[in-house]
């Protein structure tokens, strides 16, 4: 199935209109031109509204017309995307083009953060970041390795729960005390009983499979005042995906996260006793939940056979991944504490013994 | 400016592996004493070396006089006696004179070996230890061992100290695992400064967190108290005694 991707064209020369982050409008890349994101909101908007009187619309046709290949606008060439590609650059001409299809209907997103951070500045992070790891190999600080930063938007599911948690038992806490014959050990028993109950609104799941979960979770926490309705223009200059992961299939790994924090509510709860001993019992219950794209800022890297992934949040900054070790630096610099170690230690000893 | 605080850092480095490697030769001056009078001319002058070295190392590492007296006569005095005098006209001690020290005569004359000892090394040398010397010098001797004897004796005593002195190779293995696990300890930290964190907590996601105040409970139960028994001291006796002059050891025929 073929399609031909859609395009915001610049009412000034005609050239395709990108989002710009820092002044949070569309921008024309080659006449500076500038449009209000309210002057395509029209479309979604109806959308949006019709949406809302039929839930599950998408028909088994709608599913079996798998797209995956969007004819260029600007200039007819033939881009080949992987079936959840919603944005993309044209290989050719380097416009940026949007899979209409996958942004409607049930695969419209709800809402959407729009970039905040421009690719200037994420690469100045992330330059700000390498320096900062002691044991880094240089290699990773070199531009060819920078220009690789591409930014995406990021498929997410939110979550929003009521949460419970009952816990019941003893509690212990030991004082000691001794008089010229013994030394005491005094056991104080308490029992113990609360019940703690919290909302949890917009909690996240990363939707797309293959970015890594652990990445996406610290990229966290993104500002949700900031959350605007969807408008695919946004999308005009990045990447972008659609989510292929169902909100149901996320459910677990959510309420794992939920329960978690309800424990870690109780634990401060009762930091006054230094052992625990009770049962808990938890009861969750799902409220709501919002399918959104974040903006990510991604880097990925071969080094020694070894993929690196570094992720840098579009609207906050910050920065995730982990800096791989030169193997090199780290031998040099334990070899060289112990050394240091070793005669300080020997002239130590020498003057105590 | 990159290349020259690299090299800055060679430099660095060797200047320290040097250090360690004078701290572990040990650098502090040798004493150039006499420690073994072979009066009686029981010694080849080889075994003499060897036993000035050893006696050198032991009196150094004990910080006390290891000295060795052999005669053939004893000028009509008491074995010991002139083993005392010796001591004390010789001036032997290692922190002053007539200080700690010990010292084993062997009378040719009467067939009697006396050891005597000063100082700290009473305090070392219980009066058990002292008989367990003997009893290894009389052995050596009997057997007309006499080079052997001065070795002997020394080790003998030199395994007094080996509780509280520095029982150096043992001592250093320490060191070099205390080292390890610091120098580990660092590059841990250093490595996992390349790593990110998680910044959501419990409290990121969550709004109206409330403790249900009916059902909140905190009820004292009970207390168990455990007694453990201190300790007692041990009176432990340590050292050996003493004579009237200030001398301790003791002395056996052969």
């Amino acid at each position: 199935m073929e399609e031909t991707g859609r395009q915001i064209k610049c009412p000034g020369c005609g050239a395709t209109l990108e989002f710009d982050a820092k002044s949070q409008k569309l921008k024309c890349p080659y006449c500076d031109t500038e449009v209000d994101m309210e002057a395509f909101s029209s479309d979604e908007k109806k959308e949006r509204n019709t949406r809302k009187k039929s839930e599950k619309k998408q028909t088994d046709q709608e599913k079996k017309e798998d797209v995956r290949v969007i004819t260029c606008k600007n200039c007819g060439a033939e881009l080949f995307t992987d079936e959840y590609t919603t944005a993309a650059f044209c290989s050719y001409c380097g416009s940026s083009s949007l899979v209409e299809s996958r942004l409607s209907g049930e695969l419209m997103p709800d809402y959407v953060i729009p970039f905040k951070m421009d690719k200037n500045q994420a690469v100045e992070e992330y330059k700000k970041w390498t320096k900062k790891g002691f044991l880094t190999p240089k290699v990773f600080r070199s531009q060819a390795v920078i220009d690789k930063i591409s930014g995406i938007y990021v498929p997410f599911w939110l979550y929003d729960y009521y949460g419970k948690i009952h816990a019941e038992g003893e509690c212990v806490n030991t004082r000691f005390s001794s008089d010229s014959e013994n030394d005491y050990t005094h056991r104080d028993y308490y029992y113990v009983c609360r019940d703690i109950e919290a909302q949890f609104v917009k909690v996240p799941a990363d939707a797309a499979e293959k970015m890594d979960d652990t990445i996406m979770d610290k990229l966290e926490p993104f500002d949700y005042g900031e959350l605007k309705p969807f408008q695919m223009e946004y999308l005009s200059g990045f990447l972008s995906e659609r989510y292929n992961m169902e909100a149901e299939a996320l459910e677990k790994r959510i309420e794992k996260r939920i329960d978690t924090y309800l424990n870690d509510f109780l634990k401060e709860e009762l930091h006054r006793y230094e052992e625990k001993h009770v049962k808990e019992n938890v009861i969750l219950e799902k409220e709501k939940v919002r399918y959104v794209l974040l903006p990510v800022w991604m880097l990925n890297y071969r080094y020694q056979g070894k993929g690196y992934c570094f992720a840098l949040n579009g609207q906050t900054g910050k920065i995730v991944g982990d800096l791989p070790v030169s193997k090199g630096k780290a031998a040099g610099i334990f070899v060289l504490a112990f050394l240091i170690m070793y005669a300080i230690i020997f002239l130590i000893g020498g003057i105590i013994l | 400016m990159r290349r020259n605080s690299f090299i800055k850092k060679k430099i660095l480095f060797l200047f320290i592996l040097v250090l360690c490697f004078f701290m572990m030769t040990g650098f502090t001056y040798q004493e150039d004493k006499q420690r073994i009078f072979d009066n009686a001319g029981l010694l080849t002058e080889e075994d003499e070396e060897y036993l000035e070295d050893l006696y050198r190392e032991y009196s150094l590492k004990d910080e006390m006089d290891y000295i060795l007296l052999t005669t053939n006569t004893t000028d009509g005095m008491e074995p010991r006696e002139y083993a005392k005098q010796f001591y004390i006209q010789q001036g032997i001690g290692y922190d002053k004179e007539n200080g700690d020290g010990n010292l084993l005569l062997i009378d040719m004359e009467h067939r009697r070996a006396e050891m005597i000892d000063r100082g700290i090394c009473v305090d070392y040398i219980t009066d058990g230890e002292v008989e367990g010397i003997l009893e290894v010098v009389k052995s050596d001797l009997s057997g007309g061992d006499y080079a052997r004897v001065g070795e002997t004796y020394a080790d003998a005593v030199h395994d007094c100290f080996g509780a509280s002195g520095s029982t150096d190779g043992f001592l250093l293995v320490i060191y070099g695992v205390i080292a390890l696990v610091a120098a580990g300890i660092l590059t841990g930290v250093l490595i996992s400064g390349n790593k990110s964190a998680m910044t959501a907590d419990c409290h990121t996601y969550s709004k109206k967190v409330r403790v249900n105040p009916a059902t909140r409970k905190d009820r004292y139960l009970r207390t168990v108290t455990t007694a453990r028994q201190k300790p007692k001291e041990n009176s432990d006796g340590g050292g050996g005694s003493v004579d009237s002059s200030g001398f301790g050891g003791g002395g056996t025929d052969f």
